[in-house]
């Protein structure tokens, strides 16, 4: 059993109460089950082999969108998400994974992607000349989120690249980083997926790899590493630490913003895990004319919309659209106008509840329109 | 959601309330069942720590609304169903636990703020609100209740007011009970009442004070309206070590019927005071620690200052400043993490009580000799945090590092010690409880406390629930039958 690993933190969250009114699921749902408390008293129960996971547990365990703010918050150095992470394994292992999880991990397995789309689609909504390249100083891995259903996330940054005149590149055969199944607890299936992206990218020999997917950026700086998987010497940035350097660099021509006022969600893999909240607000504070305001709910205690892996909206469509709604109302409360976000899925989340008043664009899109 | 029991009787049950508050906001999941079973208490965390099966809900409802809430009283007094009130489950005495199985009605979902009052400083809002989103949405407006319990982000609304619980600083802003206007109430019959508007009048008696401290066992507080409070310009803190615990009551003591208000004063006894102030300075020191702090406009809170220090100074004592104080404030929290809390294998309770300054320190000794006579495996501590005009309570603590591996003999030996101690507390004229309530703790000594009075609070409970639904098995009223 991977829990065993976890022992500690299902011990002291299972009769500890102090991180109830900040975990996100436990606030949405009112449910005691939902929470770091309620999953550690059922964690404690299949530990002690007083408890099997049955359909109900199981339910539970796919429930926590892994926001991590629980973590945050702790003062006892506790990890309730790695904990659930593990627990899914086990039920995995124990084949018990839920109908849905097995069909988005056959999905995942077969094309590339959570969506089951083909694979040949995945780069269809681009446009350029010479997207794929032999050799290019940047590799841009877009992710699955990006490619099949933001792809006006990566339009925008093909823009911006062709005005920064930066020498870049498309992966031919990109597929998703292995990170959703590595959540949705198939280590091995993951480790399979990730190590033949790596081999791919490895083979590029590009000096610097952009990607605007959080959870993507996680698998490249924190999973790959950590199963052994090498990237060769490149250099991993998301696509806000890019543009940041674009700008400082001077590559891009003084920008004037189409919006007037914006809001900044944070998220868990860019600044909850790691701690990169400046440089998407030092793009958007070099965009004349922007106000940029903050919700009071942000940086590592920004509300979450549910991004780990962005398969939480896949499996949780209706709690996923509460989750955005408390989102989409913590930012209207600032007055902005557009909702700013670092993250394919956290957009698509959000894009699924009608907010009247707020625009909900990546960073790339804001600043792709100043250009 | 299938409803796994034996009896084909809870699916009607189940039926009729999912017409009330749908699918989604009824459970009979196992999660739901495991997750519902044990509160903050010891002994349900002991019986789920060894392995052995706890009482559980049948059922778990989310209602929305008064109405809904009204509805759901409706099912369970048709089916003489138990109705259990959750509100965080962060409750020490066992109060929210449904002991008897039947509905659990957790209360998180009325939680909606409903009015801000600027004019009159009050608020209005749902009780299943977690209290800390309260105090945050006030804070967005400069406003506070100023009700600031360790518990903040556990517990809801109706849990304090159902417990009559307390915050850190309440010795200048009251207890819940003290900043409470008006409420709401679902009786068990259905009927949805509400208290009169304002708590001072004369016309007739305050049923406000009925709800207070009735752990839902008179019905469910569904709204409530508070006091609110400007956030104070400055909040300032100082801190002396006393001789003895006795000099410390004294100097807490005479800044109370010098009527100064201050927003805390926390006495901590011999023993706390060797391990906190070892763990906060690093060093060793003897006697008992006194903290101390205003708060409102700076020049008020300067001028109550100096006439505290003024106070302390006259006494035996060594100045220990303000920097205690304030980290103190700053890390109030952090005790209640996991790392610092007490947790089995241990076995602990809080001896929460209050008496007059004239009886309180017996009290205390009164408790210490029995744990150190009759318990030689506890330990005893304590310190002294809420101050009336007329006294305070003692927030005492036995632990005990390793308790009885059995569970039988573990719980025999925690009654016992409760039982012992808080006979020794009432016979030196303390309470039962000051601010953590009775629930299924301390039930059955309700009758030793309020002797004949009792009788009067059983008569109220038969005419409220005469078909003894609400919360069955607490306060020491009679148990579901
Ligand atoms: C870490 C920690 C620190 C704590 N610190 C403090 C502290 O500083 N001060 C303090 O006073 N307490 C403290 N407590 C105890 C606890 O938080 C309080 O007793 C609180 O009042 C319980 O509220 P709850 O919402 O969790 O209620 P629950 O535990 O869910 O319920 C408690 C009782 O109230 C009843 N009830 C709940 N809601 C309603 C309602 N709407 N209508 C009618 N009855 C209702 C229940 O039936 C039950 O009998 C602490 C607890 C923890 C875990
Ligand atoms: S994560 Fe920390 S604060 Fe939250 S329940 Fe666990 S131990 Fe408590
Ligand atoms: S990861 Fe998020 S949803 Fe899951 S328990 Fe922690 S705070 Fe709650």
């Amino acid at each position: 059993m991977l829990i065993t690993d976890h022992a500690a933190t299902i011990e002291a969250c299972r009769f500890c109460f102090m991180c109830r009114h900040v975990c996100t699921l436990g606030v949405v749902s009112g449910k005691e089950s939902d929470t770091p408390r309620g999953k550690g008293l059922i964690l404690f129960k299949i530990l002690k082999g007083h408890a099997d996971y049955g359909a109900d547990l199981v339910d539970t365990l796919y429930r926590c969108c892994l926001c991590g703010l629980c973590e945050t918050w702790c003062k006892a150095g506790c990890r309730p998400p790695a904990a659930v992470v593990a627990a899914r394994a086990d039920i995995v292992a124990q084949g018990k994974a839920p109908e849905q999880v097995r069909r988005i991990k056959e999905q995942l397995v077969q094309t590339g992607n959570p969506f089951g789309l083909p694979p040949g689609e995945r780069f269809q909504a681009l446009e350029g000349p010479n997207l794929f390249r032999e050799r290019a100083e940047v590799l841009y891995y877009a992710g699955c989120d990006t490619a099949y259903r933001q792809p006006r996330i990566a339009q925008a940054l093909l823009k911006i690249f062709q005005a920064a005149d930066a020498d870049f590149t498309l992966l031919p055969g990109e597929r998703s980083t292995g990170k959703p199944l590595l959540l949705l607890g198939y280590p091995a299936e993951a480790r399979a997926m990730s190590g033949d992206l790596a081999e791919q990218i490895r083979a590029t020999r590009c000096r610097t790899l952009v990607t605007g997917c959080p959870s993507s950026f996680d698998a490249f700086t924190r999973d790959y590493p950590a199963m052994g998987l090498d990237l060769g010497r490149i250099e991993v940035l998301h696509t806000a630490q890019y543009l940041d350097r674009l700008l400082a660099e001077g590559r891009l021509a003084p920008l004037l913003s189409a919006a007037t006022s914006a809001t900044l969600l944070d998220g868990t893999y860019l600044g909850r895990t790691h701690g990169i909240f400046d440089p998407p607000r030092r793009v958007l504070g070099k965009l004349a004319g922007l106000d940029l305001r903050e919700m009071v709910w942000t940086r590592e205690l920004a509300y979450s919309a549910g991004e780990p892996g962005g398969v939480f909206h896949l499996l949780q469509p209706q709690l996923s659209r509460q989750l955005a709604a408390r989102v989409l109302d913590e930012a209207a409360n600032t007055g902005a106008g557009v909702l700013a976000t670092t993250c394919p899925a956290t957009k698509t989340a959000l894009a699924e509840v009608e907010q009247a008043s707020l625009e909900v664009l990546d960073v790339a899109e804001i600043l792709a329109r100043a250009l | 959601m299938p409803v796994p029991t034996e009896s084909y009787l809870n699916e009607f049950l189940y039926g009729e309330l999912v017409d009330v508050v749908g699918p989604e906001n009824v459970s009979a999941s196992q999660s739901d069942k495991i997750a519902y079973s044990c509160d903050y208490y010891w002994i349900p965390e002991l019986w789920l720590d060894r392995g052995r099966p706890l009482p559980e809900p049948d059922l778990v409802v989310h209602p929305r609304s008064a109405e809904e809430v009204s509805r759901v009283c409706r099912i369970a007094a048709n089916h003489k169903a138990p109705l259990t009130t959750w509100g965080g489950g962060s409750g020490s005495q066992g109060g929210a636990l449904p002991i008897h199985g039947g509905i659990l009605l957790d209360t998180k979902k009325l939680n909606r703020i409903l009015e801000i009052d600027k004019t009159s400083l009050t608020v209005t809002a749902e009780t299943g609100i977690i209290m800390q989103h309260l105090e945050w949405a006030l804070e967005r407006e400069g406003l506070a209740t100023m009700h600031e319990p360790a518990s903040i982000g556990c517990a809801t609304l109706g849990g304090f007011l159902a417990h009559r619980g307390t915050g850190v600083l309440s010795t200048k802003y009251g207890k819940i009970e003290d900043m409470i206007m008006s409420l709401e109430a679902v009786l068990p019959d259905a009927t949805i009442i509400n208290t009169l508007a304002v708590p001072r009048h004369a016309s007739g008696p305050d049923l406000n004070q009925l709800f207070l401290g009735s752990e839902g066992t008179f019905g469910v507080i569904t709204k409530a309206t508070l006091k609110v409070h400007p956030l104070p310009e400055v909040r300032r803190f100082h801190a002396f070590v006393f001789p003895d615990l006795h000099a410390g009551l004294e100097a807490g003591r005479q800044i109370m019927v010098r009527r100064l208000r201050p927003s805390v004063i926390r006495l901590y006894d011999e023993a706390e005071t060797r391990r906190l102030i070892r763990r906060v300075l690093g060093i060793d020191k003897e006697g008992a620690y006194l903290v101390f702090g205003f708060d409102g406009d700076e020049d008020l809170v300067d001028l109550e200052m100096q006439k505290a220090l003024a106070i302390c100074r006259a006494l035996p004592h060594e100045d220990l400043g303000s920097r205690l104080g304030e980290d103190w404030w700053d890390h109030r929290y952090d005790f209640f993490f996991p790392n610092h809390m007490f947790h089995l294998p241990q076995a602990f309770g809080t001896l929460d009580t209050v008496a007059t300054f004239a009886k309180i320190e017996n009290v205390y000794r009164a408790m210490k000799r029995v744990i150190e006579e009759q318990f030689p495996m506890a330990r005893y501590i304590g310190h002294f945090s809420h101050w009336y005009e007329w006294g305070c309570m003692l927030y005492a603590r036995f632990i005990i590092d390793q308790a009885p591996d059995d569970a039988h003999e573990a719980v025999q030996l925690y009654n016992r010690i409760w039982d012992a101690c808080l006979r020794a507390a009432i016979a030196e004229g303390g309470l039962l409880n000051e601010h953590h309530g009775i629930g299924l703790k301390l039930g059955r000594l309700m009758r030793e406390l309020y002797g004949p009075a009792f009788g009067l609070l059983e008569h109220i409970k038969k005419a409220i629930d005469p078909g003894n639904i609400m919360n069955p098995g607490k306060m020491g009223f009679e148990t579901f039958r």
